[in-house]
């Protein structure tokens, strides 16, 4: 019998539309992301069809699945109540088991096969005529076959198995639909929870779909195993496997046990029909109908009745909760975890209602489809159609009723936050703020999908394709139009409104206008969609096309004034924006911009080994007009050339768009191509520049805006906390680089030759390349002379020592000179600020604030003297004047340094609460720390252009920025800080798109320069001892500061480094620096026993596993034989650590030390023995990191 | 008051001829459409309800040309669908008041709403959903909207089927009522319906209209042309070579046949008088033989 139903199963699908078009949908989607270009599912340098992408990949499309499986599934059992078949079915003689096992085993089996067109996709993929060959590796049948029958399957049949529960005892796919959505809702949410756990079972247990379990075993993959690898069946996804199929079983045992046929089928309970004697009410004498059959108040009232059906169906209160639980989740993860960032403005907390908006949108297109059918599925239509009710009623009174519903779980989403924000110490409200920002936010972008959503279901006529192609939407929207290269916010299915960077020092400032514009743009075209949908909303019995088209066009009659004025108004505000960001403000496309890049390349590129002159002064006098978002600028650069070639040519480029002009007796122009990034320009020199000559280079420039844009170009000049950087306004001399594309797909799209680095390769004997250091061409030694005018109440930052300042009227004048010369490379800021002053060692030290910013000042201060202090002496003195921290707005989140200037963004620090404990990794401080010691570490020595720079300014800066945090906060603190350092890197090697290079040659990866720079500088400043290691430091200082020149490169460090240590070191000095290894330890047993002279002895046993990859591997096309990142078992010859601890602290990362003992192991089964007085409770492999571990946890054990 | 239907004629998608140039004259009181199923009664009441368009035809009610002034008839008008559903979950109160405000009601609500209530008998159970009604509370509710604001025009499609003979009863005292100053169309295959309840009647078979008048007249009509008589089984075949059989039925386990016949074939045959049954087996019957599907 089970067979039988389970053939009727199939038979029945055979000629349903959905059996076809959904691995239709399959099928163009796998095509699409194995073969079209801005797509990646697994890393750039992974192939598509590798196994670890085609993971992703069945997991994406997996991801549409629940859908499915309500309507083929769970329809299965519904449809017969639906049909009015029940009653014929069940009093027939089929057991209950073969019924619903074999329409639910059909039904499971034809989901499966629909997968099986991802391998046709995979198997023609590489025959597409626009393939770029690099996209695929070879072809892994196992890996689909693996995929297919141990991810999808498993997941149709749990998944399934649970909807279809819930569908059978409600009798309703409403129910089941929803409780898909919440599996996909805790799967989320569970993502977004991970991230900073150190123990990830819990949710890999709970996880209904076992994709964390997968995601975290392959989370720390190198590219050769995601190339070559398919997961296995680890503990976490056995168990997780085990558990749910454990719950499925229970779930259907449930189904046949305890709700036997009675309950599983029983009709509803009926109203007993009593005559009764009612009171006798007579016929009121009045009747009135409505003479207008359309009724706006009569709309409102009916949405309301609408609406509370929409609250008493179990979506509303899932939805939101669904939505309350992932904000709250990651408004506690945000606040736990990012130590470094707060609630910088009222906004901050609301912005993460963006993180919650899945579920409602969901919600939103089952809702609608529910609205839409609701009449028609109830078998009421027929009464409801002839009512003399105008459908423009219904169609508006179901339009306000998803309205009241968006604006209610937003409103009460955004209350949540406000609390939130409000218990965590932020008690400002800015109502009016909060008001645009859920506005233009969200509720617009929310109501576009509801009219979309409800538009596809009026034309498709059919619920589940209305829902598929909407979950579409919403699911591949921003992916569609990438992959059409399409910007223009005027373009897409739901609202596209330009974001705004809300700042506590200007609001919403420009963003504002950018907003109302686009919100009224977008609101009119949603009204012209519901205005469609209700033109062809069904009506009466009649479904022929030309029927409702005729329909439409009598409605459309009956309804011109409003569809006209509405298309109206719609094609007015479209016309006026097209104007505005075509002609006014043409904004340029990624497109375009490429298509600049690549034209720039293929016409200058000969321009590269041109000579150039260098900046050794520059001389500037702005006039900054912050409200008009303005400012005129006359520049005098003073060149020099430095080369042993004469320069009759200069190349420049500078900003473009806006006015820009130099003195005519420089030179004739021979060249200007604004069809570049940046315009160029060559000049012919009226006087060619000998070796040594001079040049006065002067110009004058305009910046200015005014109009709508499609998105704020320069969001750096603001009303307030204007932020400039010097290229914005100083000429670039020569090509430049870093214009360059620089995606290696992009690259060969253009036909450009591979450039497989960032940065020319490093040559330890000095090339080139030593003749410019790696911030670019320009940025030679020079001093600055800087007059700034700005509005009266704001203050103008530029860098050097301030030498007048004078306020007349409703302008302020600051003038600064910078005579130590130095890298050419500085902003100048203008806000409304309000300073804190102190000094040390003579240099004046100041923080720039906005007035209510104040909290974290102090701290900001202390670590900018305690820097200057240890630097100071550890390497070498600080040459300038001054040292500012300037606080900008939170456009962007970063400290970054300049010469004795530090603009700090607001989000990083300013608002953000100072830890709760001394325990807590200071985040602020080493910040600080870390931009203070680019002092020395860029802008006294910094590394020729070529591969390794960044070791010389980031890893050092890094370095020395941990040492200071050691000396203020202990050994604890470092240990926590490295050990996310240790995290972040070998997560982020994983994600490597082209090849993990060598601290040496680091090609500006900043996971290397950073994270592995820090552990690796770290570790070998532990061996080596800090004075020996800082005195290398020092002796670099002191052989390159402030030198033209040739630059130092990598070697520079690394040979001073290797001579200064004994050979004993030498090993590990290169295989930190030179190599790429990580080690994967355990702690096997611990013995510890309590020895007769009253002393303890703790016999650890180990087992050592030392990796290493090869920097060097390549890339090999032609057999696809990709060795980059395969990691082999290297030969140990390494110091390590063993610490002993008590219990101690919570709050500390091990406890309180006993003892620690370093030794050096050669086998990969060490046994030592360690004798402490006291009895240890933990015992600690390579507490300090001198190495890199895979996972830092196991080398921690308790002893028992 | 005049309901004027002239040569309506639809045809389905699927090739279904519902109306084939049907045309009806209907006046104030109630109207009978009888047929039997799939004659396309409930497709011509769908078509004066504003639900489906025909393909030609024309019809009026007073001077309102419904066809192109749908919203104007549904002003007037309270259809009873031949089957429909409620939401669940709605009580009757809830649901009646959501269709008055449909409806376009104007003055307060809630008078109208009990009043309909009790008039069919559903005020004690207003507080109750009507997904969970009985089928007699549920025609009856499905009549109560019918009525909200007294529509001059009601149409209720096979009402009564599927009623036990009590629920019958009650529903047919409701109808008549109303029929008193109003047109209300009753489409049934059930004959007595008809006899009990119509002043005027129509029977449609195969979409055509075969008969239009008072069902007395119809009936006057056959006088002295039906006759009838006790056979056995087996001599049927025989009869339907020789006779023009209107219909056979079992009485007491015997079988009758009734024939049409200008004059008594035999005494044998017991003449006796028309009833509408006979009226409408002699139409549907004749018809039958006329065309040529036959």
């Amino acid at each position: 019998m089970l067979h039988k139903i389970f053939l009727f199963e199939l038979n029945y699908w055979k000629k349903r539309p959905i059996t076809f078009i959904f691995p239709l949908i399959l099928f163009a989607l796998s095509l699409i992301i194995f073969t079209a270009e801005n797509i990646s599912i697994g890393g750039e340098a992974v192939y598509r069809n590798s196994p670890f992408a085609l993971t992703n990949l069945y997991w994406i499309l997996f991801m549409l699945s629940p859908l499915l499986m309500n309507a083929i599934v769970c329809s299965g059992i519904t449809r017969d109540y639906e049909y009015d078949m029940h009653q014929i079915l069940y009093s027939m003689p089929i057991s209950k088991f073969s019924l619903l096992m074999g329409r639910f085993l059909g039904g499971v089996f034809l989901i499966l096969i629909m997968f099986f067109v991802v391998i046709i996709a995979d198997l023609i993929s590489p025959f597409m005529p626009w393939i770029v060959e690099d996209y695929l590796g070879p072809f892994h049948l196992g890996a689909h076959i693996r995929i297919l029958l141990s991810l999808i399957l498993p997941n149709v049949l749990i998944l399934g198995s649970i909807l279809y529960i819930v569908a059978a005892l409600s009798k309703s796919t409403q129910y089941s639909l929803l409780a898909a959505m919440v599996f996909v809702a805790l799967y989320l949410a569970l993502v977004n929870l991970i991230g900073n756990l150190d123990n990830k079972d819990i949710p890999a247990f709970v996880d209904p779909l076992g994709g964390l379990a997968i995601m975290i075993q392959t989370e720390k993959w190198t590219l050769h195993q995601k190339n070559n690898f398919i997961f296995e069946f680890d503990y976490r996804l056995l168990i997780n496997r085990l558990i749910w199929f454990t719950i499925a079983i229970i779930a259907w045992i449930f189904a046949f046990r305890f709700s036997g046929k009675s309950r599983l089928f029983s009709s509803k309970n009926k109203v007993k029909n009593q005559d009764s004697t009612s009171p006798k009410i007579s016929q009121p004498l009045e009747i009135q109908l409505n003479p207008k059959t359309f009724n706006f108040k009569n709309a409102l009232n009916t949405s309301y009745l609408e609406f509370l059906t929409m609250l008493k169906s179990p979506v509303f209160f899932t939805v939101l909760g669904l939505s309350a639980m992932m904000m709250i989740m990651e408004l506690i993860g945000f606040v736990q975890n990012d130590t470094i960032e707060g609630f910088a403005t009222s906004l901050s907390a609301y912005q993460f209602v963006a993180v919650a908006l899945q579920p409602l949108k969901f919600g939103l297109i089952f809702l609608v489809g529910n609205l839409v059918w609701k009449a028609r599925e109830a078998n009421f239509s027929d009464v409801l159609d002839a009512l003399p009710n105008q459908s423009s009623q219904t169609v508006l009174s179901q339009i306000f009723a998803v309205l009241w519903y968006i604006v209610s779980v937003l409103f009460i989403l955004m209350l949540v936050a406000i609390a939130f924000q409000f218990i965590n110490g932020y008690p400002s409200f800015d109502w009016d703020v909060y008001l645009v920002s859920l506005w233009f936010g969200n509720i617009i972008e929310m109501f576009g999908l509801a009219m979309l959503s409800m538009l596809f279901q009026v034309l498709l006529r059919s619920k589940f394709l209305g829902f598929l192609l909407s979950v579409c939407v919403v699911f591949f929207e921003s992916f569609f139009f990438d992959w059409l290269e399409i910007d223009s916010n005027l373009v897409g299915f739901t609202a596209t409104i330009p974001t705004a960077v809300y700042s506590e020092f200007y609001g919403f400032g420009p963003y504002l206008p950018l907003k109302l514009w686009f919100g009224l743009y977008w609101t009119l075209f949603f009204v012209l969609m519901a205005y469609i949908a209700y033109l062809f909303y069904p009506r009466g019995r009649e479904l022929g096309l030309k029927y409702k088209l005729n329909q439409a066009f009598q409605r459309f009659s009956n309804s011109k004034p409003f569809g006209l004025t509405s298309l109206g108004l719609f094609l007015i505000t479209l016309g006026w924006l097209v104007y505005q960001t075509f002609w006014v403000n043409p904004f340029i496309s990624v497109k375009e911009e490429m298509d600049m890049q690549s034209y720039y390349e293929k016409n200058y590129k000969s321009y590269d080994s041109m000579p150039i002159p260098a900046v050794v002064h520059a001389d500037y006098t702005m006039d900054l007009y912050p409200e008009d978002r303005r400012y005129k600028l006359v520049g005098k650069l003073t060149l020099v050339n430095f080369t042993d070639k004469p320069i009759d040519t200069l190349l420049i480029h500078h900003a473009p768009k806006f006015h820009f002009h130099y003195d005519s007796s420089i030179g004739r122009q021979v060249i200007l191509d604004d069809k570049t990034p940046n315009p160029v320009e060559i000049i012919a020199l009226n006087k060619t520049m000998q070796s040594k000559d001079t040049l006065i280079f002067a110009y004058d420039f305009e910046e200015y805006y005014h109009g709508i844009e499609n998105n704020l170009e320069n969001e750096r000049l603001l009303p307030n906390g204007s932020f400039l950087d010097y290229s914005s306004f100083t000429p670039n001399f020569g090509y430049d680089v870093s214009l360059e594309i620089a995606q290696k797909s992009d690259r060969q799209k253009y036909n450009l030759s591979v450039k497989p680095d960032n940065f020319p390769a490093l040559d330890s004997n000095c090339n080139i390349h030593c003749s410019y250091n790696y911030l670019g061409k320009n940025a030679s030694w020079a001093t600055i002379s800087s007059k700034i005018t700005t509005s009266a109440d704001q203050i103008a930052v530029a860098p050097g020592a301030l030498v007048s300042k004078e306020v007349k009227g409703d302008r302020a004048t600051y003038v600064y000179e910078l005579n130590q010369p130095s890298i050419f490379f500085f902003s100048i800021l203008s806000g409304r600020y309000n300073v804190l002053k102190d000094s040390i060692n003579g240099v004046v030290c100041e923080v720039y604030y906005t007035p209510n910013h104040h909290e974290n000042i102090g701290e900001m201060m202390k670590s900018l003297k305690k820097s200057i202090a240890y630097y100071s002496e550890a390497f070498g003195p600080y040459q300038l004047p001054v040292a500012r921290i300037i606080e900008f707005p939170q456009f962007s989140s970063f400290a970054q340094a300049f010469p004795g200037t530090m603009p700090y963004s607001e989000s990083v620090g300013f608002t953000s609460n100072l830890p709760n404990s001394k325990y807590d990794i200071n985040e602020i401080f080493h910040i600080v720390a870390h931009e203070m010691a680019h002092q020395w570490w860029a802008h006294q020595i910094v590394g020729a252009m070529m591969q390794g720079a960044t070791l010389l300014s980031e890893s050092l800066a890094e370095y020395s920025s941990l040492k200071l945090l050691q000396k203020e906060y202990g050994d604890d603190m470092t240990a926590k800080f490295l050990k996310d350092a240790n995290m972040n890197y070998v997560f982020s090697r994983s994600m490597e798109s082209k090849k993990e290079s060598s601290l040496l040659e680091v090609d500006n990866q900043p996971y290397i320069h950073y994270q592995k720079g820090s552990i690796v500088l770290y570790g070998i400043q532990q061996l080596m001892g800090e004075l020996k290691f800082n005195q290398v430091l020092k002796n670099l200082i002191s052989t390159f500061a402030y030198k033209s020149a040739p630059y130092p490169n990598a070697y520079e460090l690394y040979n001073r480094l290797i001579s200064a240590a004994p050979d004993s070191l030498h090993t590990h000095i290169r295989e930190g620096i030179q190599s790429i290894v990580v080690w994967q330890n355990d702690i096997l047993s611990l013995e510890t026993k309590k020895l007769a002279q009253g002393t303890y002895e703790t016999k650890v046993k180990l087992e050592l596993k030392k990796w290493s990859s090869d920097p060097k591997a390549k890339q090999t096309q032609s057999n696809k034989d990709n060795t980059i990142g395969q990691e082999k078992e290297a030969k140990i010859d390494d110091y390590f650590d063993i610490a002993l601890y008590l219990k101690g602290d919570d709050k500390l990362r091990y406890g309180q030390m006993i003892h620690t003992q370093r030794f050096k192991f050669t086998q990969t089964n060490p046994e030592v023995t360690i004798v402490s007085n006291v009895k240890p409770d933990l015992v600690v492999l390579d507490p300090n990191f001198l190495h890199i571990h895979k996972d830092p946890e196991l080398n921690k054990e308790k002893v028992k | 008051m005049h309901l004027s239907i002239q040569n309506l004629c639809k045809q389905y998608d699927n090739g279904i001829k519902a109306n084939d140039n049907i045309s009806l004259e209907i006046e104030k009181g109630m109207f009978g459409l009888l047929g039997p199923n799939g004659a396309g009664k409930s497709s011509l009441m769908r078509t004066i309800a504003t639900l489906q368009q025909p393909d030609s035809g024309q019809i009026w009610f007073n001077d309102i040309d419904v066809l192109a002034n749908p919203d104007a008839i549904r002003k007037q008008l309270g259809y009873l669908p031949q089957e429909f559903g409620v939401y669940p979950k709605v009580t009757a109160y809830q649901m009646l008041h959501h269709i008055a405000v449909l409806k376009g009601l104007t003055s307060e609500l809630k008078p109208w709403v009990d009043f309909l209530l009790q008039r069919v008998n559903l005020y004690e159970h207003r507080h109750k959903n009507v997904a969970e009604f009985s089928g007699g509370m549920k025609q009856r509710f499905g009549i109560a909207q019918a009525l909200i604001g007294s529509p001059n025009l009601i149409i209720v499609d096979e009402p009564t089927a599927g009623l036990d003979p009590t629920e019958r009863n009650r529903f047919h005292n409701i109808l008549s009522e109303i029929a008193e100053d109003k047109i209300v169309i009753l489409s049934t295959h059930i004959v007595q319906d008809v006899i009990e309840l119509s002043t005027q009647m129509a029977i449609i078979h195969q979409g055509k209209s075969i008969y239009h008048g008072h069902p007395n007249e119809a009936m006057s009509l056959l006088a002295g042309k039906i006759y009838q008589k006790k056979i056995a089984r087996a001599d049927l075949v025989t009869y339907q070579q020789n006779f023009q059989i209107i219909s056979e039925r079992m009485i007491g386990g015997a079988l009758y046949i009734n024939i049409y016949s200008d004059q008594s074939p035999d005494s044998e045959w017991t003449p006796i008088n028309p009833n509408l049954e006979d009226v409408f087996f002699y139409h549907t019957q004749a018809f039958s033989n006329q065309s040529p599907a036959a």
